[in-house]
């Protein structure tokens, strides 16, 4: 009796030792979220998402150091957006692929949003003109309030509001208003297409619809993509909503080159910006890790603008975390200086969230592993 | 024979001497470029930070002629490396005096190349700036060349730097002369000599073109400097440097680290 229970003993422990295990408690309290995992051997893959890092390579860095995963011997890290997992990263290889095995896709692929936080965002919302004669530095100063409500598998409601500081860009009136308020939807079709659809009310005053798409696989130093919108005017004064007819398309085809040596992206677009501009714009963007430097030129129809815009994630980051809320600072603030202005040349509206071709840069494989080569 | 083993211990010193090239050259000049006082070098130290600068010229050496007069000018400058060779440089001017009628005066964008980068041997760097032939009016117009060496010894260094500037600016759709418009910046030859005892202090002397200037820094830990022009030996011009790094983690991961 006694030789059987040793025996089982020594077969069940044999056994649960053959399995990986992952401890993601101190991950969680990290800051990461809809965090799955799925062991097969001594193999792991582990899903996530990190909404505080504009940077995915400092996400995986993250996750690695607050991840217990000390009895696996191939650990895989599948990143989220969207809650849509974009690829699987090979910690011991460090190369990113846009594939999921087709063992683990539908362990990931879940509606289930249980794992994340409601987060509470804030970013100052400027614009500015400079070099006005009589008035040299118009601006427009809000402090915006944003959230995302996930509710499935890549689908979300997004909204905020937005509190005016100063203004003397126009004549809108200091009132407290919603901010652009929109459902947004993540999806990939196939292995690495992407589209990402929203509708609602944007920046720049515009209402509508508004489509992204982009062909972007993460090992591939070319791709491809096209923006396009649907949208009307719209603005909020202090008696209510005034609003006009959604007629102006917005249409735009790109390319994109990363040179991974030089970590720098050049890509050219075409088509029709908003208020029926065509013409052509020509970008160079430089990734520094935690900061991106553009540099653009655009001519349209309309004249020619050349300037530059910077991406970074504003200081402190988190304010405040607990299990079920977070309070931090917007990760991926843009701000574009156009050296014309005097005309609307190549004009196109933000959405309120990074734009589909922006956020997807990053994640090139060469970029990742050569900033992870030396830390890991 | 006594020429050529003469000769070959020159080269040998001077291969020596360049493999100590001293990289600290993150001096800038008034447009927050790396330079001198008015001129610019080409020496750009570390291509990972991003440098912004806030000089005070007073009236007497200020280079703009401002609705027909020379007025205190505080330049606000911003340097950004897009990559090891390719560097824009990004100007607001704030004048005092009309502080109440005008808030930011002329505006000014540029585009530098490093497009030989000094290594080890003879060969010096060479940067070319092209000022962006557009908007209503380039007051500070910047088209250039500029070449320079540098020497390093024991602690400290020696750079040298000359350079041509062109005469013309982009004004109203066609290139007209500076001189012209009153502007007193960087038309034809200039030249600079920088001398750094120690890698944190340092003395400036140039010829702009039009004068001479002398210059006395300090530098903290290649992230702030502190300058002191004396401009034509008449009057004195201020001028404050800080360096902010683009390659940082976040703070949440830097502070999980500690």
């Amino acid at each position: 009796m006694i030789g059987r229970v040793v025996f089982c003993w020594v077969l069940l422990s044999g056994f649960v030792d053959a399995f990986a295990q992952v401890e993601t408690g101190q991950a969680f309290e990290s800051g990461f979220e809809q965090l799955f995992y799925f062991a097969r051997g001594d193999s792991a893959w582990v899903g996530y998402e990190h909404r505080n890092f504009r940077n995915p390579a400092h996400g995986m860095l993250y996750l690695v150091q607050t991840l217990d995963a000390s009895s696996t011997n191939s650990l895989q890290l599948v990143p989220r957006y969207h809650n849509v997992p974009l690829g699987t990263f090979d910690v011991s290889d460090r190369n990113f692929v846009p594939t999921l095995p087709t063992s683990i896709s539908g362990n990931f692929s879940a509606g289930d949003v249980s794992g994340y936080r409601l987060h509470i965002r804030f970013s100052p919302d400027i614009q500015a003109r400079f070099g006005n004669f009589n008035n040299p530095v118009q601006a427009k100063v809000n402090l915006l309030l944003d959230t995302k409500i996930f509710l499935g598998y890549g689908l979300a409601l997004y909204s905020g509001v937005v509190l005016p500081i100063a203004n003397n860009l126009d004549s809108q009136s200091k009132n407290v208003r919603p901010g652009p308020t929109q459902l947004q939807y993540f999806g990939r079709v196939g292995e690495a297409h992407f589209v990402f659809i929203s509708a609602g009310t944007f920046f720049y005053d515009r209402y509508g619809l508004d489509l992204q798409y982009r062909k972007f696989d993460f090992t591939n130093r070319l791709s491809y993509g096209l923006e396009a919108g649907l949208t009307g005017f719209y603005f909020f004064p202090p008696e209510g909503l005034y609003t006009r007819s959604m007629n102006d398309l917005y249409a735009l085809v790109d390319v994109e080159y990363f040179f991974p040596s030089l970590s720098s992206s050049v890509g050219l677009s075409a088509g029709q910006f908003l208020f029926k501009d065509r013409g052509l714009r020509l970008d160079f963007v430089r990734q520094y890790g935690n900061v991106d430097l553009g540099l653009f030129a655009v001519r349209t129809k309309s004249g020619t603008n050349v300037g530059f815009n910077i991406a970074f994630s504003l200081f402190p980051g988190k304010i405040l975390r607990t299990k079920t809320i977070e309070i931090r600072t917007n990760e991926d603030f843009r701000w574009e200086y156009g050296h014309n202005n005097e005309d609307v040349v190549g004009r196109r509206y933000r959405t309120g969230v990074t734009r589909l071709k922006d956020f997807l840069r990053p994640y090139h494989s060469k970029f990742i592993a050569g900033q992870i080569s030396s830390e890991l | 024979m006594l020429g050529c083993a003469i000769r070959g211990n020159a080269w040998l010193a001077a291969s020596i001497l360049c493999l100590f090239c001293a990289p600290a050259f993150s001096q800038n000049n008034l447009t927050g470029k790396p330079g001198l006082v008015y001129s610019p070098h080409p020496f750009v130290t570390d291509d990972s930070r991003f440098v912004s600068t806030v000089t005070f010229t007073p009236a007497d050496h200020s280079i703009n002629y401002f609705m027909l007069e020379y007025l205190d000018e505080v330049m606000v400058s911003g340097f950004l490396p897009l990559n090891d060779r390719l560097f824009l440089n990004f100007n607001l001017t704030y004048l005092p005096q009309l502080a109440d009628r005008v808030g930011i005066g002329d505006r000014h964008l540029d585009l530098s190349w490093l497009v030989v980068k000094e290594k080890g041997g003879w060969l010096p760097s060479l940067m070319l700036t092209v000022t962006a032939p557009f908007g209503q009016a380039s007051f500070l117009s910047q088209d250039l060349v500029v070449v320079g060496k540098s020497f390093a010894f024991g602690s400290g260094s020696v750079a040298l730097s000359a350079g041509y500037g062109s005469p013309f600016f982009f004004f109203e759709g066609k290139y007209i002369r500076k001189k012209q418009f009153g502007v007193r910046y960087l038309s034809g030859g200039f030249a600079g000599l920088t001398y750094r005892p120690i890698p944190a202090v340092g003395l400036q002397a140039e010829y702009h073109g039009q004068g001479t200037h002398f210059s006395l820094f300090y530098l903290y830990e290649d992230k702030v400097s502190l300058k002191i022009n004396w401009l034509e030996l008449q009057s004195f011009g201020f001028q404050m440097t800080a360096s902010f790094p683009l390659g940082f983690q976040p703070r949440e991961m830097r502070r999980y680290d500690r």
